[in-house]
């Protein structure tokens, strides 16, 4: 069936309403307030943006596969605490390994990465090989990391970060923030991996129908694993730069930012029921919900009362994607 | 310890429970199988067992938080290990119950 271009006007409105409202909050929050329209604003916003979309880019993986990774926020956590503990300042009365040098930033970076993207690919082995249901698997994997990361800290906040650690989120080149250096870097691997390689095909094949993606060779276990894998590395690294951004870390740090990146890549078009999505998606879920936050703290809205609209939002994003889903069908 | 030092130690593992359990009733006593994979997925073997089978494994899950975070204020090593060997328990469970019933 053809559909009229007042269909087409409708269906657009409807598919991203959400998007359209939230231009419509910030163009009013920048007409009312002062500062809302300023160059350090916008650094401000995109600072905050480069550790949330290196979170939502790794989850996308997850969602296009119509999975999920709720151990997200957990293994945030315990990256930025890992990250903590290996880069604490020889003088820093409470440091937590007393007669060890801090490493070097990208080793300990390396470490955080690597250790997290064990814990996915542990993850990732219960979805391909047990066929346990991905929000099963990482909510178990959740708490698991969670006591983990209780045991290593002993519950402890962690702080006295050497400075080459914590420059990371002071520093700039070409004027502009090093940890919006690496969430565009994060971005264009990711571009690279969803659209120029064969584990990029493959994942989209699964998310569109595991059935007959095995039929046609692929190899849906072995990128389901990697799939996860990667998404934990990239959490270790947003839990690296969330650390250095606050000079300090506990196991809370990263909570409930899961749920976040989720309704971010669905604000933006990753489809939670598998299949669709792309980097700009994830990238355009994240602006959104980011300009959402520092609207409505411009707007002075009472900090409950901002949980309450960012829980609309995502209510409305996830209707609004299964019924596109359900238009589709 | 306060209200609010009780749920930052346990807030998640009791959100946990929570969640779970709801799915796991879910599936046992409503035999919703979609609550877990979707509408998407092909049909299983046997809807009805499959259901039990899983809403099951679900609430043993749950009740396996459950002591996770009761244990998480007696000893941390002892939380730690009782969560790990449940969630292996309940992937391999899963798996046989998803080839006894499932796909």
């Amino acid at each position: 069936m053809v559909k009229t271009n007042q269909q087409k006007i409708k269906d657009f409105l409807i598919n991203n309403g959400v998007i359209i409202v939230m231009f419509i909050l910030v163009i009013y929050t920048g007409l009312t307030s002062n500062n809302f329209f300023t160059g350090n604003n916008l650094m401000n916003i995109l600072t905050n943006m480069s550790s949330r979309l290196v979170i939502a880019l790794g989850i996308a993986g997850c969602v296009i596969t119509a999975g999920c990774d709720l151990s997200a926020g957990r293994m945030i956590g315990f990256g930025g605490c890992i990250a903590g503990t290996l880069l604490q300042r020889m003088d820093y009365s409470g440091k937590f390994f007393p007669d060890m040098e801090p490493l070097n930033v990208f080793v300990a970076l390396l470490i955080v990465m690597v250790i997290c993207a064990a814990f996915g690919t542990i993850t990732g082995f219960f979805i391909a090989y047990l066929s346990v249901p991905p929000f099963i698997a990482t909510l178990a994997m959740m708490e698991i990391v969670y006591g983990i990361s209780l045991i290593y800290t002993n519950a402890t906040p962690l702080g006295g970060y050497v400075q080459e650690y914590t420059n990371i989120a002071n520093g700039k080149f070409l004027g502009i923030n090093y940890l919006i250096w690496i969430a565009i870097i994060v971005a264009a691997i990711t571009w690279f991996i969803f659209n120029m390689t064969r584990h990029g095909k493959y994942m989209y094949a699964i998310g569109g129908n595991p059935q007959a993606a095995e039929v046609a060779g692929v190899p849906v276990k072995k990128t389901l694993i990697l799939i996860y894998m990667k998404a934990a590395a990239m959490y270790g690294l947003a839990g690296f730069m969330l650390g250095a951004r606050a000079g300090g870390a506990s196991v809370q740090l990263g909570y409930g930012y899961e749920m976040e990146a989720i309704a971010a890549c669905t604000i933006g078009g990753v489809s939670v029921t598998g299949g669709r999505g792309r980097v700009s998606s994830a990238i355009i879920g994240v602006a959104v919900f980011e300009l959402l936050k520092v609207a409505l703290q411009y707007l002075g809205v009472d900090a409950n009362a901002q949980y309450i609209a960012i829980g609309i939002v995502i209510f409305v994003a996830i209707s609004l994607d299964i019924r596109k889903y359900i238009a589709k069908k | 310890m306060s209200a609010e030092q009780f749920l930052e130690l346990a807030g998640i593992p009791l959100l946990l429970f929570v969640i779970l359990m709801y799915y796991g009733m879910r599936l046992w006593i409503m035999k919703d199988i979609t609550a877990i994979r979707g509408k998407n997925k092909p049909p299983v073997k046997d809807e009805a067992a499959y259901a039990k089978a899983a809403g099951q494994l679900m609430v043993f899950f749950a009740v396996a938080t459950l002591l996770m975070m009761v244990l998480l204020f007696w000893n941390l090593y002892a939380a730690v290990a009782e969560i790990v060997v449940c969630t292996v328990i309940l992937g391999i469970l899963w798996s046989r119950m998803n080839k006894k019933y499932g796909e």
